[in-house]
């Protein structure tokens, strides 16, 4: 009998604050510093700002600083920033510790036991495990949508 | 002290030089520091400079654009006050406004296509700012934000 393969699926991980998330390669347009951030002025607490990415505005978001997304907050900031498109949207998260790694599929259920540090549930589409820790898969739409970005732009 | 209308080319705009076919007219940009950051308003709105203990034409709505500002983590500047800038009403009816500025800067001359729209979800009220002008490869400028019209910025401050 032959063994189902699982076939492995390049995934990006970053933390914000000490929380370990993913979220699928493909979804990931870019990494850049932090330093290349464009703070902007009278914008929403938790926009760090943007960044200019081939004459494109990309809004960037610091997760840490959107309470809704949180069961408990943690520390925001962070020198990276994930870049991530999907659909229409274009946005950014400040994350630090940014690294690649292939892994199988995420599985479902049991988020808040696994993930350390609350993210909330609805923040998540599942978790996977991939060297040696459990990362949250994230959710970027419910994750932008809670950070502001309207529905319609978000998916 | 009168600012100068831009030449041509609609509000702000210029003229094409002579010789080249009919293409969008740049954008006149005055620029201005307000606290930690570079602002800019388009030239052909700009009615006045007007000097610190210089009072204002009556009926002009005042925006402390300095003291809006959040205070920058990274340069963190005085929020000195050193000028406002009076901003004709943009439409018929509608107010006429000055905003203060720490230190008037230059006219740019600006490509359309280097001001850069900021989403509106950015912001909490309504988005103050018709763009972004990002800072140049090399000259070692600052990014611009330049003002949307006056009932916009009103808008923003909670003024309206």
């Amino acid at each position: 009998m032959r063994r189902s393969a699982v076939a492995a699926i390049p995934w990006v991980g970053f933390r914000v604050g000490e929380v370990p998330l993913a979220v699928e390669a493909r979804l990931v347009l870019g990494v850049a510093w932090s330093s290349d951030l464009i703070e902007v002025p009278l914008a929403l607490n938790c926009v760090a700002g943007v960044i200019v990415m081939e004459g494109r505005v990309v809004p960037v978001f610091d997760l840490g600083l959107v309470p809704s997304a949180w069961n408990k907050v943690p520390p925001g900031g962070g020198d990276q920033i994930v870049i991530m498109g999907e659909g229409e949207v274009e946005a950014g998260i400040l994350a630090s510790r940014t690294e690649t790694f292939s892994a199988g599929p995420p599985t479902e259920g049991a988020v808040r036991e696994r993930i350390p540090g609350a993210l909330r549930e609805a923040m998540l589409s599942g978790v996977l495990e991939a060297r040696g820790l459990a990362w949250g898969v994230l959710s970027v739409p419910d994750a932008l949508h809670a950070a502001g970005v309207p529905k319609t732009y978000s998916g | 002290m009168t600012f100068p209308a831009p030449a041509g080319g609609g509000p702000g705009g210029s003229p094409e030089p002579p010789g080249q076919e009919p293409c969008e007219p740049r954008l006149s940009v005055l620029t201005f520091e307000a606290g930690d950051f570079v602002l800019g308003v388009v030239s052909g709105e700009v009615t006045r400079l007007v000097p610190p203990g210089e009072a204002l034409p009556e009926g002009v709505s005042v925006i402390d654009t300095v003291g809006l500002l959040p205070r920058s983590a990274v340069l963190g500047r005085e929020r000195r006050r050193g000028c406002s800038i009076l901003l004709a009403a943009g439409a018929p009816g509608g107010r006429a406004l000055a905003v203060t500025a720490s230190r008037a800067g230059s006219v740019r001359m600006v490509e359309p296509g280097r001001l850069l729209p900021l989403p509106g979800f950015l912001f909490p009220k309504e988005n103050p700012f018709m763009g972004i002008i990002p800072a140049g490869e090399g000259d070692g400028e600052r990014p611009v934000f330049v003002l949307a019209g006056p009932e916009r910025i009103l808008a923003c401050a909670g003024a309206r």
